[in-house]
């Protein structure tokens, strides 16, 4: 695939003027989506600077007392801020490997199934990410309740172990976190893989048989290389996102539960706890700003990394 | 091929645990819903109620809210959303897709620099309501934020570059294709799979999208989706447990909603459609990327 | 699909709108209570040396401007529309447009001006309201509950009040229903922003609400502990504990107390809070120092005795994730006691919540902190169009018994109906799932006081809860409130401290002996000291500008 993008590219400069003339068509397709970005993204992201002023309604956002970076004051000048940070990171770098791992396996494993029941496996696994946080804090409530509790009531109780008040030991926070991100994911996280595998020419597996190639070695020598540019894109677009955190996840599903704060405070959630009460819009424009900046300096970094040692698969 | 078999077992095992792990908490979930209120609040979830009831279900059937309304509107929003949502992404994905195309790498930069920074809610919600009027419509519904968003279009386009080869391409155009025939004859059924993918995001968005109407919906709650009447519900009711000063004040009639049995119950209401709808697309998902399979 | 859209948007639109025929009743026949109250308005009126004169129009206050600026409207021609927003739980009612056709047919015969009401629900009301407010959308009367009436003022949404004399001479009415150091109430920095409503402004500190039939179970007597006439029990901690004890050996398997725990400081303790509980004055009634509550006897204490309570096993070990409301887990037969802020009625609301009587003690005082009038105030939007006709609306809603109780409770005739003794109740066929209108946010209604009172309440609540309100305790710093925008940042981090540790020590799971030393030294790090330095100061310049020792 790399090499036919190549020839392409050799191609085009004799073939400028025509090329042109295949670029308007093709400019007429983007052009919906080009109005849709201009009316939706761009035409409100002056807005931005809202971050950046001392906001008072008389005067509109652009007209309003510029505040220099006093909004960003309160990100920082905390000594919470290196949990906050850390926490948010961490999560976020083991979602990124735990949910990409796991959703290639069960992609791999449903596209290499033959039975029928594949499809109930999919379409069930799919079913808690339609669920909202609210309701998935209940149900991790109904495991991890210290009163009524299955895990304390049933699975302890029958081991003979003391029951745990599991909203007070954060030990076992990060771990409870990941896993409930996982199960929400895992069904909606492993179509796009699903998906990109089933696109995967069916003759390269024929001739592997062919030779001999077993199951194990089918899937390490071709769907994995072939999975390659989709699992970097994928990872790089999760790293833009890497400052921000599923409020739902870290702050409803362990109930605002103050022990466990320390493993389950992020950006969002601390920011949500001081404006709740303050309701100042430009501070939480301000944190936006912060998280979108981060995100994109590390984006571009990795993109670069990308670019030097695999080009094709770079964003751009 | 007894190797062959070896891995159908392993695959299978997984894939049940994997299922297992799903369908526990949602069977709890359904159980909950028909649990009495009291025997929750009581004992809490269980697997085997000490007391069944439907009371949760004629709540939200009957409180006003028109549960039958919301779903047309859900569908209406998710049909209209999808079809609209997924033709500009993949226009606009198959153009990024296009190495010859000026400018290419401008529009993709804009297009990814959507996906980190956004005007905030503020200057959105002013450029809707004040420039375009959609407050309080239908299209405050399908338009903020949903018809097309970057993560979608940048794996749309990177499914054309790798996915649909350019000598077939340019085969066509030795042939006299123009670009459009080009795209709706070859590439797009090629493309199959990774557009039946999007499609399904897109409908999932609407499908469980809440704060548009959240956001823009002040007046007209004839115009709720189903998860818009559903999260009002429970927040109000969690606003109510929460600000027990200010609910202490609230009447009896909100006191003797049974809170915990509707949760679930509006949960279970919200997915339901699509544990009936999802076997059938999946099924026609299949039969597309089969028939758009055939290439090389 | 194009025109099945166009179909339902239609359908839509066709919704509302249906009018029946008014009725008249409300107005011929005040009823003992409304009168009453208008006395009690009266009372006030001549606290705070305003002449208040007999009749509804002059209690109205109609001054002469306020006559030249009515006439001039009804002689234009022209017919303003005054939009008021306000908060309930179940979002925009299917009788809106009605009750506002209603309303508008009072306003635009008295005030030449039409209202429309713009009702939203609890979810999201505060982004709903902040979103309108800051895109320049009509919105000419709020309240301010859930906005908060601080972030309302540090943005700029709010106008001033007296801006031209707005609320000397359209406003007389308002003036005269409060006290004028109630009115102060909604100052910042001596601006007046908005105008406090008509409510229970004290609060019964620690009242604890207990089934009667648990009571009885337990042989404990309360008949006796009543003092005449009145519905609460005003006891100490030995009896509660000796009746928890009890309850506890009886019920081993319910939980004994629970509180909730966003408003244990607030509702236990009878100290005064500007704000928030970052610096609080701990004699209220005395003096104006600002000190830190962590560190204060009567928080350790209040946690010393929690966690007590916790180690016998009165509060159950999943107190801390408690989604449930305590009336709902009274109801379910799972709590057996709960704390509660007392007022006039209580016994009542509380037996109502509960579904059976519950008796209600009481251990502190009745007590008024600074924020009693500005938790919940009505403002005029900045960018009205035209203040006057808003603060003129607003004065009919504080003074008009119509128009209070339309806004409060209806229609008449559709919504509810007389019973006979000077009550209201449902109209025929009608409950409160299938009212068109039945808000129950009259708490939040500029004055309920002045409308008509639902069945199961006594006629004379309102005078006694002004007499409550009147009697309780206050705060030296009452009106005061703390504008913290220059120290957000401290907040914000204080905050997130304080959160950590809350719920923890306020419902005993763990030891105030290790966990308070350790929450003072994090909240000092987080900048407590710099936050009620700030508190301070702003407290003092009130009280110099007030005049307040």
């Amino acid at each position: 695939m790399a090499q036919q993008k190549k020839i392409k590219q050799k191609l085009s400069p004799e073939k400028r003027k025509s090329l042109l003339k295949r670029s308007i068509p093709i400019y007429i397709m983007a052009l919906p989506g080009l109005i849709y970005m201009f009316i939706n993204n761009y035409m409100p992201m002056p807005g931005i600077i809202l971050a950046f002023k001392n906001y008072k309604a008389k005067y509109g956002i652009y007209g309003s007392k510029w505040a220099g970076l006093k909004n960003f004051k309160y990100l920082f000048s905390t000594q919470d801020a290196f949990i906050i940070t850390r926490n948010t990171i961490c999560y976020n770098l083991v979602f990124i490997i735990v949910n990409t791992v796991f959703a290639i396996l069960i992609a791999i494993i449903l596209s290499e199934l033959t039975h029928k029941i594949k499809k109930v496996y999919q379409s069930v696994i799919l079913l808690p990410y339609l669920l909202s946080a609210v309701i998935v804090s209940y149900l991790v409530f109904a495991f991890l309740s210290a009163e009524n509790g299955f895990i304390n009531n049933s699975i302890l109780g029958a081991l003979g172990k003391d029951p745990v008040s599991w909203y007070q030991e954060k030990q076992y926070w990060p771990f409870i976190l990941v896993f409930v991100n996982l199960w929400k994911g895992i069904g909606y996280n492993c179509i796009i893989y699903l998906s990109t595998i089933i696109g995967f020419d069916r003759s390269y597996y024929e001739a592997a048989a062919i030779d001999g190639a077993s199951k194990w070695q089918q899937i390490k020598s071709i769907t994995l290389p072939l999975l390659r540019p989709t699992v970097i894109m994928l990872t790089l677009m999760a790293i833009g996102r890497i400052f921000y955190s599923d409020f739902g996840l870290f702050y409803q599903v362990p109930q605002n539960s103050g022990a466990l704060l320390s493993v389950t405070n992020t950006i969002d959630t601390y920011v949500y706890r001081g404006l709740i009460e303050l309701g100042d819009i430009t501070m939480s424009a301000a944190a936006g700003v912060y998280q979108s900046i981060v995100g994109f300096i590390l984006v571009m970094a990795a993109n670069i990394a990308v670019r030097k040692l695999d080009p094709d698969s770079a964003l751009f | 091929m007894g190797q062959e078999k070896r891995f159908q077992i392993f695959g299978h095992i997984v894939m049940t645990i994997v299922t297992l792990c799903a369908v526990i908490p949602l069977i709890l979930l359904v159980i909950s819903s028909f649990t009495d209120n009291d025997a929750l609040v009581r004992n809490g979830y269980s697997f085997i109620p000490e007391q069944w009831s439907l009371e949760a279900y004629k709540y939200i059937f009957t409180s006003g809210n028109s549960v039958p309304h919301a779903y047309m509107i859900s569908i209406l929003l998710t049909i209209c959303g999808t079809a609209l949502g997924l033709s500009i992404t993949t226009l606009m994905g198959y153009a990024l897709s296009k190495t010859f195309l000026p400018g290419r790498g401008i529009l993709t930069f804009l297009v990814f620099f959507t996906m980190l920074f956004n005007g905030g809610l503020v200057p959105t919600y002013i450029n809707y309501t004040n420039v375009f009027g959609l407050k309080n419509t239908f299209f405050a519904l399908l338009v903020p934020g949903l018809l097309m968003n970057a993560f979608n279009v940048m794996m749309m386009k990177s499914y054309f570059v790798t996915g649909v080869p350019d000598e077939i391409l340019e085969a066509a155009y030795i042939d006299g294709a123009t670009e459009f025939q080009a795209f709706f004859k070859i590439a797009l059924p090629l493309a199959k799979p990774i557009v039946a993918t999007i499609g399904l995001f897109i409908g999932i968005a609407y499908w469980n999208d809440w704060m548009n109407g959240y956001i823009y919906l002040t007046k007209r709650t004839d115009l709720y989706s189903i998860q818009n009447l559903l999260n009002r519900m429970i927040q109000n009711i969690q606003f109510l447990t929460q600000n027990s000063s200010v609910a202490s004040n609230a009447n009896t009639a909100l006191a003797s909603i049974p809170s915990v049995a509707v949760r679930m119950s509006m949960a279970v209401v919200g997915v339901l459609p699509i544990i009936i709808v999802y076997p059938f697309i999946q099924n026609n998902f299949v039969k597309g990327i089969t028939l758009g399979g055939v290439k090389g | 699909m194009k025109r099945k859209l166009m179909a339902l948007l239609l359908s839509g639109a066709m919704v509302c709108g249906a009018l029946s025929g008014c009725g008249q009743g409300g107005a011929e026949k005040a009823d003992t209570a409304t009168e009453q109250s208008e006395d009690a308005g009266a009372e006030d009126a001549a606290n705070s040396s305003e002449d208040a004169g007999e009749s509804t129009a002059e209690a109205t206050g109609d001054s002469a401007a306020a006559e030249e600026a009515i006439q001039a409207r009804k002689d234009s021609g022209e017919t303003p529309t005054v939009v008021i927003a306000y908060m309930n739980f179940a979002g925009s009612p299917a009788g809106i447009d009605r009750i506002s056709e209603k309303l508008s047919e009072i306003t635009e015969e008295k005030l030449g001006v039409k209202v429309e009401l713009q009702i939203m629900d609890a979810a999201s009301y505060s982004q709903n309201m902040n979103l309108m407010l800051a895109s320049g959308e009509q919105v000419d009367l709020f309240n301010a509950v859930s906005v908060g009436f601080m972030p309302c003022v540090n943005k700029g949404y709010t106008l001033d009040l007296e801006e031209d004399d707005l609320i000397q001479n359209y406003g007389q009415g308002i003036l005269n229903a409060f006290r004028t150091n109630e009115i102060d109430g909604c100052r910042v920095s001596g601006t007046l922003y908005g105008t406090p409503v008509k409510k229970d402004d004290a609060a019964g500190k620690f009242g604890i609400s207990i089934p009667a039939a648990l009571l009885d179970e337990i042989g404990f007597d309360y008949n006796s502990l009543y003092k005449d006439g009145e519905e609460i029990i005003y006891s100490d901690f030995d009896t509660i504990e000796d009746i928890f004890t009890k309850l506890h050996e009886a019920h081993p398997e319910k939980t004994v107390f629970y509180m909730d725990v966003s408003s244990v400081v607030s509702q236990c303790l009878a100290i005064d809070i500007p704000s928030d509980n970052f610096g609080v004055l701990l004699n209220p009634t005395e003096s104006l120092e600002i000190e830190d509550l962590f560190e204060s006897d009567q928080y350790k204490e209040l946690c010393q005795r929690m966690y007590d309570w916790n180690q016998r096993g009165w509060i159950s070990p999943d107190a801390i994730t408690e989604t449930n409301a305590t009336t709902v887990q009274v109801k379910s037969g799972s709590l057996m006691a709960y704390k509660t802020a007392t007022k006039p009625g209580i016994k009542q609301q509380e037996s109502n919540l509960c579904g059976e009587d519950m008796i209600i003690f009481q251990l502190g005082p009745d007590f008024k902190g600074s924020s009693a009038y500005n938790t919940m105030p009505w403002c005029i939007n900045q960018n009205t169009d035209d203040p006057v006709a808003a603060m003129q609306v607003l004065n009919l809603l504080y003074t008009d018994p119509d128009a209070s109780t339309l806004i409060c409770w209806g229609e008449e005739g559709v919504e509810w109906k007389e019973t006979g003794d000077g009550h209201i109740t449902y109209a025929d066929g009608i409950d409160a799932n299938n009212s068109e209108y039945f808000n129950n946010v009259n708490w939040e209604m500029p004055n309920q006081f002045i409308a008509k009172i639902w069945e199961g309440n006594e006629l004379t609540i309102w005078d006694r809860m002004q007499e409550f309100n009147d009697n309780a305790t206050a705060s030296k710093a009452m009106g005061f409130t703390f504008d913290n925008s220059d120290v957000s940042a401290e907040y914000t981090a204080l905050a997130n401290v304080y959160s950590e540790y809350q719920s923890q020590l306020e419902l005993g799971f763990i030891n105030p002996e290790e966990g308070l030393p350790e929450l003072v030294n994090r909240l000092k790090e987080a900048g407590l000291d710099d936050y009620m330095a700030a508190k301070q100061a702003a407290l003092d310049e009130w009280a110099a500008a007030n005049g307040v020792q």
